[in-house]
Formats: C-alpha cells, sequence, structure tokens
C-alpha cells in the first residue's frame, strides 16, 4: 500500500481546454434531507440522502502556448476552447483528475468561470472552475490491487 | 509539438484612452451562469451553461504624473465615463503578432482604486466589466 502525495497526481480539463497544471481540488456532495418526526425517542436527528450526486471544482495552473516551433494543432494550447477567436466553451468537457497514475475520477462537467492572473513580477496562472453533468455516476478507478 | 509555459513579465494590458497608470497586473474571471437540469432517475447531476457569459477583472499598478494624459481618473469622473471602452489582455503581449495570447472586449469601469501610504506605494486599480453586445476576441498562439 502507498500513501498518495501531491506530486503524484494529475489532470486533464478536456481536450479544448489546456494548460500546465498543477494542483486541483473536488468536492462530492449529496443533498441530505432531516426525515426526523414530532416524537423522535432518540433525540438526535435523523436523514437520508439523496442518490443525486454532484461533483464540483476546480483545477489550477499556468496557461501554455506555441514556443515559435509552429507544429501545434488549433485547440491544442489555448486554455479556453475556441474556434478561431470565438470562445466556444459553452458545452464542457470530460475531466479526469489523478490521485496517482492509477487511480481517477472522470466525469463530464461544464465550466462555470475561468480565471486568469498575469502579474508582471510574478506568474501567469489559469484556474478552472467545472460543475458534473452527467446523468450516470462518475467513473472512479482505483488502484487496490 | 512544442509549447513554453506563460510568465507574468509577458503580459501586458491596454485599457482605453483616460485609463493611465504605469500597470504591471491583471485578473479576470469569464464566467457563465450554470443551471441543473437532474430529472428523477439521474444518479448524477445534469447541467445546462448559459450561452451569455460574463467578465470581470482588473488591472492595477502605479499612477503617474509630470507629464501630459497621465491623469487616471480624467474619463473616470467625467460625463463620458460611463461609455464603454476597448480593454486587451494580453498573456504574451506581442500585440497583432502571430504569437500573440491575448483577449479584447468593450469594458465599462466599475471603479478605480487609488491610494498612497507613507511608509509604501502608491498604488492604482481599474475594475472592468463586460459590457460588449459582441463576443470577445480570442487569441491564442497554437500554431
Amino acid at each position: 500500500m502507498a500513501v498518495a502525495v501531491g506530486s503524484d497526481g494529475n489532470a486533464s480539463m478536456g481536450t479544448g481546454f489546456n494548460a500546465a497544471l498543477n494542483t486541483w481540488s473536488a468536492n462530492l456532495t449529496r443533498s441530505t434531507q432531516v426525515i426526523t418526526a414530532f416524537g423522535a425517542a432518540s433525540g438526535c436527528h435523523n436523514r437520508r440522502a439523496s442518490s443525486l450526486l454532484d461533483v464540483t471544482g476546480s483545477a489550477g495552473g499556468f496557461p501554455v502556448y506555441d514556443n515559435g516551433s509552429g507544429t501545434d494543432a488549433d485547440g491544442s494550447l489555448a486554455p479556453i476552447k475556441h474556434t478561431g477567436t470565438a470562445l466556444n466553451d459553452r458545452g464542457g468537457s470530460t475531466i479526469q483528475l489523478f490521485t496517482s497514475a492509477t487511480s481517477s475520477i472522470q466525469f463530464a462537467a461544464v465550466f462555470n468561470s475561468f480565471s486568469f492572473g498575469v502579474s508582471q513580477d510574478g506568474a501567469s496562472t489559469v484556474t478552472f472552475n467545472f460543475e458534473m453533468n452527467q446523468s450516470t455516476a462518475p467513473t472512479v478507478s482505483w488502484d487496490e490491487s | 509539438m512544442g509549447s513554453t509555459v506563460a510568465i507574468g513579465s509577458d503580459g501586458k494590458v491596454v485599457l482605453p484612452t483616460g485609463y493611465v497608470g504605469t500597470l504591471n497586473t491583471w485578473s479576470c474571471s469569464i464566467t457563465r451562469s450554470t443551471t441543473a437540469v437532474s430529472g428523477f432517475s439521474q444518479v448524477g447531476t445534469t447541467r445546462v451553461a448559459s450561452s451569455l457569459f460574463d467578465i470581470t477583472g482588473s488591472a492595477g499598478g502605479f499612477p503617474n504624473y509630470d507629464a501630459s494624459t497621465t491623469d487616471p481618473l480624467s474619463l473616470f469622473v467625467g460625463t463620458s465615463g460611463a461609455n464603454a471602452g476597448s480593454v486587451s489582455l494580453f498573456w504574451n503581449s506581442i500585440a497583432s503578432n502571430v504569437a500573440e495570447c491575448s483577449l479584447e472586449f468593450d469594458a465599462v469601469f466599475s471603479s478605480v482604486a487609488i491610494g498612497a501610504t507613507q511608509d509604501g506605494d502608491a498604488s492604482l486599480s481599474f475594475n472592468f466589466e463586460l459590457a460588449d453586445a459582441n463576443a470577445p476576441v480570442f487569441t491564442w498562439f497554437e500554431a
């Protein structure tokens, strides 16, 4: 058994969404409903969790662009999916988040925001913020062998 | 295929005439509202992203003076300050060059933050919001 450390991780934002990523985070949530009724003898809350699962999260790193070799395809480096100079990110993509090379969670998602920052004395950064868009459960692959 | 990571010193920002300063940082968020549209029997959450997206952000640096056209507030405090102007944000600041990486759009300015601290800097920050009936122009050097 090995403990996962951050440097073993990875993330793919899907086709057309590119960056040199170095961090990601995700929350897998189910809404819960209190079903405690009057007269509950236990003196504590009883709850049901929804069967509907949600995933929200973000991934961050640095934008990349061509190094001048001039051999990259359109859409292979830009942080946001586009056609020509028009953004067409609305459809989202398939996201895969890795805790190690052999353990990951994969799901379709839409992006609710892209955040960029550029400072003359520092880095140029990008953050992808995503929300699950999949009627079925995410695909979890976990190395347990 | 080859790529290079963008670094901050390659950046640049161009604001409308009248929003002036020695700028050294910018940030922006490009957002779309999303709506969850999951129905009964689904076990995962499905969503639709709006076709309408928004951009908000800021550009900051230092005020200039002692030369013409250095007033950072000349447009914002005037009657024409309510009008939209063109904002260009560069990751790789080679304007109109094939290697340019930029986002260009019209924006209004919601605030100008200016300050001076005796033991520090005089700072300036322009905060802008998308105001463009047309889509922004996204240019990225990929090939």
